[in-house]
């Protein structure tokens, strides 16, 4: 499902490296991400996600990043950490306009247990962190992507978000759809079966040894 | 008080004058290094005489004035929508006469230069009983520091979004008017940059009129495409921001399907609407000054320009020093290509430059942190 080759991460200005993946595959499956703050988890996620550039190569079902990049990103959606959308765009707007570009269906069932669907239609810039961190969910839900790509997902999330998300992971996973979750906060394993779980230590992508 | 002073005096206006520093160095050159250490009161008392005497003269240097309030006043606002600048909002728990004092104080300080320059003006004018003209100089100042106080003031204490916006929200809804994406980094700047948005408009409006309307009938083709693109210039601010709303608030768009000449025809879109207040006064003015290929092709140049500007400050990486000495290059490049081979090949050298730049630097762009 994922593969990663040569993978390089640094900053502008940085000599330094923040992450180096030699190479990587993953099936489909849920993998958690873990490391202190500051290892180059978010970049990772980003870089496979597309928003930021990178040396190396990434493939989603066969399909490179930078050779296919339209079709890419239609199999890889992403959630920030701390999203942020322009204040004058209201979350209907921005929804119509993933999901025209996404294609694929709009995930109503888990906007409407998130209770998205109250809010969605005032504009951003009145939304709690929380509210905006939901809109950010259901625009990473949306569409029929081979990978969701999850930073953070459960900060700023009330308790009862926080197991509908666990349960809509599960429930997409079952769909086939592939995670890959960053959070400091364990995933409660009777709700989300993880694949893998993986660190980030000294630069290095590795697997977790228990 | 005397805390919220210091804040602000930390805050606004001392980066406001380290920033600014190249800016207001190259103005004590233009005023001080032009003339010869002998000549320079005379110099500044025949500049001081001809806005005694000349109304039309004065004019110009109160809009100057303006536009340098203008800058002052968008710097403060800037400031206070910056993630770093949110703190400043707790301002709004000190009682009103606190805060307009403050404000003023704030506002005082960012327009000294001015001020200064025209305490010896009205001295100057005084010294030959010129007492109206003293009074408009005067009045013209406080207004000026009122109006950067009552910005400041409006800022801090927005407690709901302007009647307008309202307006138009409400507009919006009754016609179930949704924004597309082509309309985003428009609506940007019809809702968080109206005011760079009309201090853009305003000088460059004012620019043409002095050569389509003051000097139409002594019109010099020349000169125009000289000063044509300071009007083009004058949009790079704008151009800056609104890549950098895309690339902060539009940032996510990254993830999406959309093929960097989509993005660039959004641009494009956008910078077709907010050049055409001075596309429509040029040809409304023209009369018969410039023959109709330059006529037409003044306007296709600027829009080229713009999505220049963009693909500079894409592949300056939103450094603005480095993006403005590029502008300034691409200025005298311009000059050269006009002269050269011509306004309608020029417009084509532009145009395929800019689609370049743009396409090799949008999807390795990443901000400095």
């Amino acid at each position: 499902m994922l593969s990663i080759r040569n993978f390089n991460k640094r900053y502008p200005a940085s000599e330094m490296p923040v992450l180096e993946v030699p190479s990587l595959s993953l099936a489909p499956g849920i993998y958690w991400i873990k490391g202190e703050n500051g290892s180059g988890k978010t970049s990772l996620i980003k870089s496979i996600a597309g928003l930021v550039p990178f040396e190396g190569s990434i493939e989603v079902t066969g399909l490179d990043i930078r050779l296919q990049r339209m079709a890419y990103c239609k199999a890889v959606n992403y959630a920030a950490a701390e999203p942020q959308y322009p204040g004058f765009l209201t979350g209907a707007e921005l929804l119509d306009f993933y999901h025209a570009a996404k294609g694929g269906n709009l995930p109503l069932q888990l906007m409407e247990a998130l209770g998205t669907t109250h809010f969605i239609n005032s504009k951003t810039a009145v939304y709690s962190s929380g509210m905006m961190k939901k809109l950010s969910l259901a625009l990473a839900f949306t569409g029929e992507p081979a990978l969701i790509l999850l930073d953070e997902p459960f900060i700023a999330l009330d308790i009862a978000a926080v197991e509908v998300l666990q349960k809509a992971i599960a429930a997409f996973s079952e769909k086939g759809f592939s995670f890959i979750i960053t959070s400091h906060q364990p995933l409660d394993q009777q709700l989300v079966h993880t694949t893998a779980t993986f660190v980030i230590k000294d630069r290095l992508l590795l697997p977790e040894t228990v | 008080m005397k805390q919220a002073a210091n804040i602000l005096n930390k805050v606004m206006v001392r980066q406001f004058y380290t920033s600014n520093a190249g800016f207001f160095l190259f103005f004590l050159f233009f005023f001080f290094g032009i003339v010869q250490a002998g000549h320079i009161v005379s110099y500044h008392l025949s500049l001081m005489q001809a806005m005694i005497t000349s109304p039309l003269f004065l004019f110009v240097v109160m809009t100057g004035w303006l536009l340098y309030n203008i800058k002052c006043t968008l710097f403060c606002t800037d400031k206070l929508q910056q993630d770093d600048g949110q703190f400043l909002f707790t301002l709004s728990a000190l009682p009103f006469l606190k805060q307009v004092t403050v404000f003023t104080a704030v506002s005082t300080a960012l327009y000294l230069p001015v001020l200064l320059y025209s305490c010896f003006l009205v001295a100057v004018a005084l010294a030959q009983k010129a007492v109206t003209f003293s009074v408009v100089v005067i009045l013209c100042q406080l207004l000026m520091i009122a109006f950067g106080s009552t910005v400041i003031y409006r800022s801090i204490n927005k407690r709901s979004e302007s009647r307008l916006a309202g307006l138009v929200a409400t507009c919006r809804k009754k016609l179930q008017l949704k924004l597309g994406y082509h309309a985003f980094i428009m609506a940007y700047v019809f809702t968080d940059r109206k005011l760079v948005f009309a201090v853009v408009k305003l000088f460059s409006l004012l620019l043409l009129s002095m050569f389509f309307i003051r000097n139409g009938d002594s019109f010099d083709a020349d000169l125009f495409s000289i000063f044509y693109p300071f009007c083009i210039i004058a949009h790079a601010r704008l151009v800056f921001t609104c890549v950098e709303f895309n690339e902060t608030l539009l940032h996510y768009n990254r993830n999406l399907p959309l093929h960097w000449l989509k993005v660039a025809l959004t641009f494009l879109v956008t910078w077709i609407f907010i050049l055409l207040p001075e596309t429509l006064f040029m040809l409304i003015n023209n009369q018969g000054n410039l023959p109709a290929g330059i006529l037409l092709s003044q306007p296709l140049t600027a829009m080229a320009m713009l999505m220049l500007f963009t693909g500079i400050a894409y592949a300056s990486a939103l450094d603005m020093e480095r993006y403005l000495l590029f502008i300034f290059v691409s200025y005298i490049v311009l000059l050269i290509l006009q002269k050269a081979i011509g306004y309608p090949a020029t417009l084509v050298c532009c145009a395929a430059m800019a689609m370049m730049i743009f396409k090799a630097h949008y999807y390795s762009f990443e901000k400095e942190k």
